[in-house]
């Protein structure tokens, strides 16, 4: 049996679904999250901006993936069973029209507001970013 | 001012004038929005419910302390000498009342944990819960 003495964690990551026109710029992230320009809030909601940028791939490019390969037999599966069948169905529409889907995960153990929105169940929508984060297993 | 007790509640001292809408435009943040809700998860789980404090007092122990302020040094000996003398100071105005809450009691874990831990959140919440819509 092993014992560990120093500080021990319980963290665990979700994915979150991410679809945009013309890939995720600042201005209309923060605009999807509700902070103004003059908001002493941004940089906490920057940090979750930059933490998603840089998590986030390409949906069929992380679905070719050995981890994602080797875990779901189709593409639909890797979408349902992180999500549902609507958000599927909301994927094959969008790639018609040329808007490109990404996904990502959000650790919890991170710095705090990005582990709430990680543990936080929810869809935010403007007419230029879909965000979907209900993969909670919380 | 917002202080966390012992027991799970909380103290804090809000202007008469204030409300969420006012709080979210302190904020400047949109209230239909992620952010706009999370912070009116923050200022509900700190506003309500709350016991004004002062009617505690006039109803139940007016008898055994002769002032509020007795009061409030005897059952709250969390208090420091200074955060009473400060507290005492905004209760000079009018428009101040000083509450009793539940913030841990009521609140979602997520949420406590996020006002704990967020580097100077507590400080801007407090903040947007005592300006006037005129400020700045």
């Amino acid at each position: 049996m092993k014992i560990k003495t120093d500080f021990v964690t319980n963290s665990s990551s979700t994915s979150f679904i991410i679809i945009t026109e013309n890939g995720l710029k600042e201005i209309d992230f923060m605009k999807l999250m509700g902070v103004t320009e003059e908001c002493e809030l941004y940089h906490m909601v920057e940090e979750l901006y930059y933490r998603i940028k840089n998590e986030m791939l390409e949906v069929h490019e992380a679905y070719k993936s050995k981890y994602y390969r080797d875990s779901y037999e189709t593409f639909r599966e890797f979408i349902t069973d992180q999500f549902s069948d609507e958000v599927y169905q909301k994927v094959l529409d969008v790639e018609e029209n040329n808007w490109t889907v990404y996904i990502g995960k959000l650790n919890s153990d991170e710095e705090p507001f990005i582990s709430f929105v990680c543990c936080d169940c929810f869809v935010e929508e403007t007419d230029k970013i879909y965000f979907n984060y209900t993969n909670c297993s919380w | 001012m917002i202080y966390f007790l012992d027991n799970d509640e909380h103290l804090i001292l809000l202007p008469d004038y204030m409300t969420l809408d006012l709080f979210l435009k302190n904020a400047r943040v949109k209230k239909d929005r992620y952010l706009g809700r999370t912070l009116q998860k923050i200022y509900m789980s700190l506003t309500v419910p709350k016991i004004d404090l002062f009617e505690e007092y006039e109803l139940f122990y007016r008898l055994e302390y002769d002032s509020f302020s007795m009061f409030l040094y005897k059952k709250y000996p969390i208090l420091t000498d200074d955060d009473l003398n400060k507290i005492n100071l905004v209760l000079e105005d009018p428009k101040y009342s000083i509450y009793r809450g539940f913030f841990k009691k009521h609140s979602d874990y997520n949420v406590i944990s996020l006002l704990e831990h967020q580097e100077g959140l507590l400080d801007k919440v407090t903040s947007y819960l005592n300006r006037q819509a005129n400020e700045d």
